[in-house]
């Protein structure tokens, strides 16, 4: 093991890392190649070996373990770029970075690459969101029905400035994503309002339009019965199911009796609306 | 025949089954180029979640193998939650030669490749074990059509005439082939003991046309379905998946009086009514292989209770009561039972539980083995 100073070293892999590298640590590198702490002043060389980068499997696996223990977690858009310069600048990339996923406990799936191959043509708010919010591969699997990933890149934009959760934002992609793929444009999907929870139900109604018609014809329906004032409803979707919530306070059994009866008288009406054919 | 085999791409072999009846049956059928003798696995970089590249490619490759472990399961359907039929399935391959928008087995499979199973003989051992220990006398219905079309490859294979024969001794025991195919000349002058139910699933042809690739028409089924009637076989459908579309009413309609217009009530021991479903997990590989101009990427779902993403629960509804609403103007004494559905929707659509339904409550009865 040795410190040599960076200047000697080839620093092609800078992948920009999140973490930042400790300003009193000397940086790593594996030969020549600088592998973590891109910009300090001087190095430790940790390699095995007096190639200045891998040449046999033995050396990949060595450099992708170096690579992964100095830096511990990688995020899918750290993946993305450091596989770009991988494949850019070093022989045996394609197994180096085999290793590397192995080591951070993923595998090297044809689905996992394509996403990785993707994500860096999305505007770089998106893939900081992306990382911001550890999102997995599984839920950016969208952007691999776009040939074209830019027609994706105002709606991930946009959910990157909204500052969308990871729940919404994951919803929002996907809805919004498939919208598109509908041939639905740009314009009929963006957000109306500054929320995301707006622009969720938006895009739900957009997504569901036969399903929303019916629980706002429920819904209509619904609020036509002579509700006593006290009674809280409302239209509740869960699942695949659209029902009714009926909410009440009482704190006395007569309390109780007279607003039960308040909503016995309901179901009069009720019954019609059923015979009506009223879903 | 030479179609079927002009579909694949390549036969893997395994080493230690070269000497089993089907691989010398496949080295005779197919060319020595299109045969590799491996002794491991095809493609073991593929292995897990399959990309829609590697799931499409193995619908081109066969794998001849070995099953290890049990062949004879409870079918899928049998969960807390779900109205049961008591369907048990043995499953003698994986993945189907056929290309179904909605097919199950793209969240399930996780071989890059079709694979057969050689030691169809185990199989029968283990129904036969099963006879044995007491499960002779009781009514069991055991399909071959879960993990693979019961039919499709089955001129390569011949398993049918095995078990048509196994099955004679068996008269308590149906068994049940499940396909999309019209493959049945090759077993069509075998014995039997009336006792084998070859059942299709099907669609109106819009519905086939549009959605189920590489799979027989509807009048090909139907025909199909009207010679082993000819030659003493039981018959049955299942109206599965019913796919929401703006003519639905329209189509189903037609299917069901096409159906009624060829067979009668007594010739059909059931029907089978299910709506569209499928894992959450799946919908990202149907999107990236069929797009979202497919009328099942494009349907809206919602999670049901059992986890599945299913139609909302009254159009799912309105859909079973049309059709049944249908078959029984034309005849009251249609047999139809709802496949994997929830209590909810048996006393939406029968206003009663599977088992108070007379005329197929015996599908319902529980039984131990």
């Amino acid at each position: 093991m040795q410190i040599q100073l960076i200047s000697q070293c080839i620093r092609d892999l800078d992948f920009s890392p999140t973490k930042p590298w400790p300003k009193t640590l000397p940086g790593i590198a594996w030969g020549q190649i600088c592998v973590a702490g891109f910009a300090q002043n001087t190095v430790v060389n940790v390699a095995t070996h007096s190639e200045p980068q891998p040449q046999t499997e033995e050396q990949a696996k060595e450099f992708a373990q170096v690579m992964a223990d100095a830096h511990s977690h990688f995020s899918l858009r750290e993946l993305a770029q450091l596989r770009q310069r991988l494949g850019q600048h070093l022989k045996m990339a394609e197994m180096i970075f085999t290793h590397l996923l192995i080591c951070q406990g993923l595998r090297n799936s044809e689905t996992l690459l394509e996403i990785l191959d993707k994500l860096p043509q999305l505007p770089v708010e998106f893939q900081n969101w992306c990382e911001a919010r550890d999102l997995g591969a599984r839920e950016l699997s969208i952007i691999k029905c776009f040939s074209e990933v830019s027609g994706l890149a105002p709606l991930a934009l946009t959910i990157a400035q909204l500052g969308a959760s990871r729940a919404h934002g994951v919803q929002l992609l996907e809805l919004g994503g498939e919208l598109l793929l509908m041939g639905h444009t740009w314009q009929d999907a963006k957000p109306d309002t500054g929320t995301s929870e707006a622009w969720l139900k938006k895009l739900e109604s957009q997504r569901r339009p036969q399903t929303h018609a019916r629980d706002q014809q429920k819904q209509e329906a619904l609020s036509s019965l002579p509700w006593p004032e006290f009674l809280h409803t409302r239209l509740l979707r869960q699942g695949d199911k659209a029902s009714l919530e009926v909410k009440f306070q009482f704190s006395t059994l007569e309390e109780f009796q007279k607003k039960n009866a308040g909503l016995m008288r309901v179901q009069a009406a009720f019954e019609n609306l059923q015979s009506e054919g009223t879903p | 025949m030479k179609n079927l085999i002009g579909k694949f791409e390549k036969v893997f072999i395994n080493e230690n089954v070269l000497e089993s009846e089907l691989a010398k049956r496949f080295q005779k059928l197919f060319s020595k180029e299109q045969i590799q003798v491996i002794q491991s696995e095809p493609y073991p970089e593929s292995k897990g979640t399959l990309s829609a590249r590697e799931f499409d490619r193995g619908k081109k490759q066969i794998h001849l193998t070995e099953f290890k472990g049990s062949f004879f399961k409870r079918c899928p359907g049998s969960k807390p939650g779900l109205a049961c039929c008591n369907y048990y399935v043995l499953n003698l391959g994986l993945q189907c030669d056929m290309n179904c928008s909605y097919c199950y087995l793209q969240s399930f499979i996780n071989t890059p490749v079709l694979t057969i199973y050689t030691n169809i003989d185990q199989a029968l051992d283990e129904l036969k074990e099963m006879a044995d220990k007491g499960a002779f006398a009781q009514r069991l219905r055991i399909g071959t059509g879960e993990t693979i079309d019961s039919l499709s490859l089955d001129e390569l294979t011949l398993y049918s005439k095995k078990l048509i024969h196994f099955f004679k001794d068996y008269p308590n025991w149906r068994l049940e082939f499940k396909t999309k195919s019209n493959k049945v000349a090759q077993f069509l002058n075998e014995e039997h003991a009336g006792n084998v139910i070859v059942s299709w699933s099907i669609n109106p042809q819009n519905i086939i046309s549009q959605e189920e690739h590489g799979t027989a028409t509807l009048n090909e089924r139907l025909d199909a379905a009207a010679r082993c009637l000819e030659r003493g076989f039981q018959i049955a459908f299942h109206i599965d998946p019913m796919i929401w579309h703006p003519e639905w009413q329209e189509s189903y309609a037609s299917l069901v009086d096409e159906l009624h217009r060829r067979f009668r009530p007594e010739q059909i021991p059931y029907f089978s009514l299910g709506s569209l479903r499928f894992q959450p997990e799946q919908r990202h590989m149907m999107r990236e292989r069929f797009g979202m101009k497919s009328l099942v990427t494009q349907g809206e779902m919602f999670a049901g209770k059992d986890g599945k993403l299913r139609y909302d629960a009254d159009l799912r509804q309105e859909m079973y009561q049309f059709v049944l609403g249908r078959f029984r103007a034309l005849d009251p004494t249609w047999k139809i039972f709802l496949c994997m559905e929830t209590p909810e929707s048996w006393l939406g659509t029968y206003q009663a539980p599977p088992r108070r339904v007379k005329e197929i409550a015996e599908l319902f009865q529980p039984i131990t083995i």
